[in-house]
């Protein structure tokens, strides 16, 4: 029993069982994580700014020194620059995308590490996130929202290796999975597309869209290209290289509610015969009815409720 | 003091861990900051502490960043305390001991999360990939910088307001 007078040994042993405590809670979506997880909105203020100090210090290395202060001067005129032409680009899509309610939110942190493919937003609770919303950039899918605090947000993205996406093959229309790898032989990470039919004609640089099964992310979503086939078992495995660049993202817009969602609410008022119109969406390709699982036809289809008689 | 200094160090390598380490990895491989701080830690602290602030490190690492709780608390904890009793006998550390103690930490870190990942019902990874691309080159870098925030350890431990109370009473006569 010597062991037992050794402190350390002992409070090791705990942290390790408290730690597998916490990890098998954590798993089951138990209260007690979600507690635990929601107490790390106390250094969310501290976070955010020390983002900021760290994107100031990272973005003006050269103005430590004075014979670098006309260079550090144009570098932060790029920057914002740049920072102006990403936001633009955002707004121009929150504007011209009519068929969701979006709200602009920036990432103030990412996990660091090999395994998960997580990162905080600046948007909580308080700003009407709720767990599950899904979140996106002009270029396509980010991923969903995972866990929420009074004001943050932690966003799973699509190429975490837990992911999994309900897509459709833009051109053939077959519908599959599409998953995070981990992994990979490239080094930027890549997603896989599964369950495909194996007769199903895959062309390299063919567009994966969200299909809107799973009821998570809305239709129509672009989710990246095909880089390459390969016929297995149990169907083609299907590499797609995501659209967004998750490397160099900084804002992201998170989906409050979707015309699909709100018409579901109204149907239940209407009768079935409600057909989704051919609402511009998000990609233009229109958006099937979620409220009574008919998809949209191509003929012309009635207006909905909202938009008059 | 000596505590209040060393447990600000890793608060703020957590912080930055998440919010400025993905600007600073190297050809697309993290650099695990808190681990460099608990490696030289673990190896040059003669009393437990080095276990407890790899725990509380993990832990906010957990809060502010992952949405597996747990996960990054148990991985750095192991780590550390591994390092700890191996070097708690040792007379001296030469190079080759701390480089290999960063390799070390690093590889039964990512190994320990490759399990928990696997538990939680991930199987569709490649290992050998991973090793190959991620855990293997992270390791080595890990072992360099180890190197690096070795040395600055053991200038800082030097520091009067670092030293242990004991030896301060010593000095004082």
């Amino acid at each position: 029993m010597r062991f037992l007078k050794n402190k350390t040994l002992i409070a090791t042993a705990v942290i390790i069982v408290l730690s597998m405590a916490l990890i098998s809670a954590s798993n089951a979506g138990s209260l007690l994580a979600g507690t635990v997880g929601a107490a790390g909105g106390l250094v969310v203020p501290l976070q955010r700014a020390l983002y900021q100090v760290s994107e100031t210090a990272v973005g003006g290395v050269s103005s430590a020194s004075p014979a670098g202060s006309a260079e550090s001067g144009a570098m932060d005129y790029e920057e914002l620059v740049a920072e102006n032409a990403r936001l633009r680009e955002l707004l121009e899509f929150k504007e011209s995308t009519v068929t969701q309610e979006l709200k602009a939110a920036q990432i103030i942190g990412k996990e660091p590490g090999n395994w998960f493919e997580v990162f905080t937003i600046d948007l909580g609770a308080n700003d009407g996130i709720e767990a599950g919303m899904p979140v996106v950039t002009p270029q396509g899918l980010v991923g969903r929202v995972e866990e929420v605090g009074l004001s943050w947000a932690k966003v799973m993205s699509i190429i975490d290796v837990r992911s999994s996406v309900s897509a459709i093959m833009e051109r053939t229309r077959d519908t599959g999975v599409v998953k995070g790898t981990i992994g990979s032989d490239d080094l930027t990470a890549t997603l896989s597309m599964n369950y495909l039919p194996l007769d199903t004609d895959i062309i390299e640089g063919d567009t994966v869209l969200t299909s809107g099964y799973d009821e998570v992310y809305p239709k129509g979503l672009i989710v990246g290209r095909v880089t390459s086939s390969t016929d297995q078992s149990g169907g083609k495995l299907v590499i797609v290289e995501p659209s967004v660049d998750f490397r160099r993202l900084e804002e992201v817009l998170v989906v409050i509610s979707s015309q699909e969602e709100t018409e579901t609410a109204e149907d239940e008022d209407i009768t079935a015969e409600t057909v989704s119109s051919a609402v511009p969406g998000v990609i233009g390709d229109g958006m099937r009815s979620s409220g009574d699982g008919e998809s949209a036809s191509s003929e012309p289809s009635a207006p909905t409720g909202d938009e008059g008689e | 003091m000596r505590h209040v200094v060393l447990a600000l160090i890793c608060f703020l390598a957590v912080v930055l861990a998440g919010s400025c380490a993905p600007l600073l990895e190297i050809a697309g491989i993290p650099v695990d900051l808190p681990l460099l701080i608990l490696v030289p830690l673990a190896m040059l602290e003669r009393t437990g502490s080095p276990v407890i602030l790899a725990a509380a490190s993990g832990f906010l690492l957990d809060l502010m960043y992952s949405t597996v709780m747990g996960m990054s608390m148990l991985c750095y904890t192991l780590a550390a305390a591994l390092i700890f009793f191996l070097c708690r006998r040792a007379d001296r550390l030469n190079f080759f001991m701390v480089f290999g103690a960063g390799i070390g930490a690093y590889l039964l870190k990512d190994l320990v999360m490759a399990g928990i990942v696997t538990a939680l019902g991930v199987h569709d990874f490649q290992l050998v990939q991973m090793m190959a691309r991620f855990i293997l080159p992270g390791a080595l870098i890990e072992g360099v910088l180890g190197l690096l925030t070795y040395w600055l350890f053991t200038k800082l431990m030097r520091c009067r307001f670092m030293r242990r109370r004991r030896i301060y009473a010593d000095e004082l006569g």
